[in-house]
């Protein structure tokens, strides 16, 4: 075995995945070598140093000292915050816009109550036909009897008088 | 509940879900972050901004990978953006104890061997500090915290075989500098 070799063995026997034919070997080359021998030795020494070498872990609470620090964050999250009010608004947009249309469709039209000068807009009439039959009598007892006739109509409807 | 139904529920905001998955993964990605930074304080609160990045990306991880190798990379990413815009770090190497802390007062009354224990962990300590990242996390994941060859293999998300002939180039690298450091030998220094 060349020493190169040997030398994979060896970083590979500190993880103890050599076969024992692999073990046999490099024991073979190691006896018979010294510089492996001596590499072998300082390997060895040197994981011994390794594993004491403890290295620490995170700091205590740390999901406690995490939990804010989410929640800020979130806040701030363009993402979170569509998440949170844009697919209510848009639902809610939504709905109102189907109870719209549910209503135009199926509520029917209500009889609207017209104003008086709208019904005689729709009735083409003009409103000055019958002052303008008074007016245009020549005889003073006609107008006046008109006139008396025409306010009867309006209290109780009576028949109006045409000379 | 396992690992993809507390990814689920993350996902759609529950924090409990998500602090079981901070509970499981915290000490690997700080790990992770210490290989890279040695340092504590650092590397706990680069811990907690990569599990902040992680619940904002969330949504946005498809489960192509597993959620651990999908961390682990954001915890890898986010260090080295951080060493790369930051000075060089205060580096408080693996182990050594706070000052005022009871192990300091308890070293004060050491032995000759505890002090001997102490002089070839400090050479080690700044042999790997002199190492390329790679080879200190390494060492780090391997030879310090103890992970398998298979959890590098997820942390780092390279193949075992990298895993392999990266930790011997790295051991090899590290014994190199050792033996170089000249000063140490003429005191006397012997690893065995």
């Amino acid at each position: 075995m060349k020493c190169r070799k040997a030398e994979k063995l060896i970083l590979r026997s500190i993880d103890g995945s050599l076969s024992d034919r692999e073990k046999k070997e490099l024991q073979n080359h190691t006896d018979s070598c010294p510089a492996c021998r001596e590499s072998r030795e300082e390997y060895a020494g040197l994981f011994d140093v390794l594993k004491t070498m403890e290295s620490p872990g995170p700091k205590p609470y740390f999901w406690q000292r995490l939990q804010p620090r989410l929640k800020e964050r979130q806040a701030l999250n363009p993402w979170s915050i569509w998440k949170r009010w844009g697919i209510r608004a848009v639902s809610l947009s939504l709905l109102v816009l189907i109870l719209v249309l549910l209503f135009t469709l199926f509520v029917p039209e209500g009889q609207d109550k017209l104003q008086p000068s709208e019904a005689l807009l729709l009735q083409n009439t003009n409103p000055f036909h019958k002052a303008s039959n008074l007016l245009d009598q020549d005889k003073t007892e006609d107008k006046n009897m008109m006139l008396i006739f025409a306010s009867l109509d309006e209290e109780d409807g009576a028949g109006r008088y045409f000379p | 509940m396992n690992e993809e139904e507390l990814v689920q529920r993350s996902r759609n905001g529950d924090e409990e879900a998500f602090g079981a998955l901070v509970k499981a993964f915290k000490n690997k990605v700080f790990h992770l972050i210490y290989g890279m930074t040695r340092n504590e304080a650092i590397s706990d609160d680069l811990a907690q901004e990569v599990f902040i990045k992680a619940f904002s990306g969330l949504p946005k991880f498809r489960g192509g990978s597993r959620f651990g190798t999908w961390l682990y990379q954001i915890a890898v990413n986010h260090t080295k953006d951080f060493l790369r815009k930051r000075p060089p770090l205060k580096q408080v190497p693996y182990d050594e104890p706070m000052a005022g802390s009871p192990i300091l007062e308890d070293e004060t009354r050491t032995r000759e061997a505890d002090a001997e224990r102490e002089k070839k962990k400090r050479i080690v300590r700044e042999a790997i500090a002199g190492l390329p990242l790679k080879c200190r996390l390494i060492l780090s994941l391997r030879d310090i915290q103890g992970y398998s060859y298979k959890e590098i293999s997820r942390m780092l998300n390279i193949s075992p075989g990298t895993v392999d002939s990266r930790i011997h180039r790295a051991r090899k690298r590290l014994k190199e500098r050792i033996e170089k450091s000249a000063p140490h030998k003429e005191k006397g220094y012997e690893m065995s």
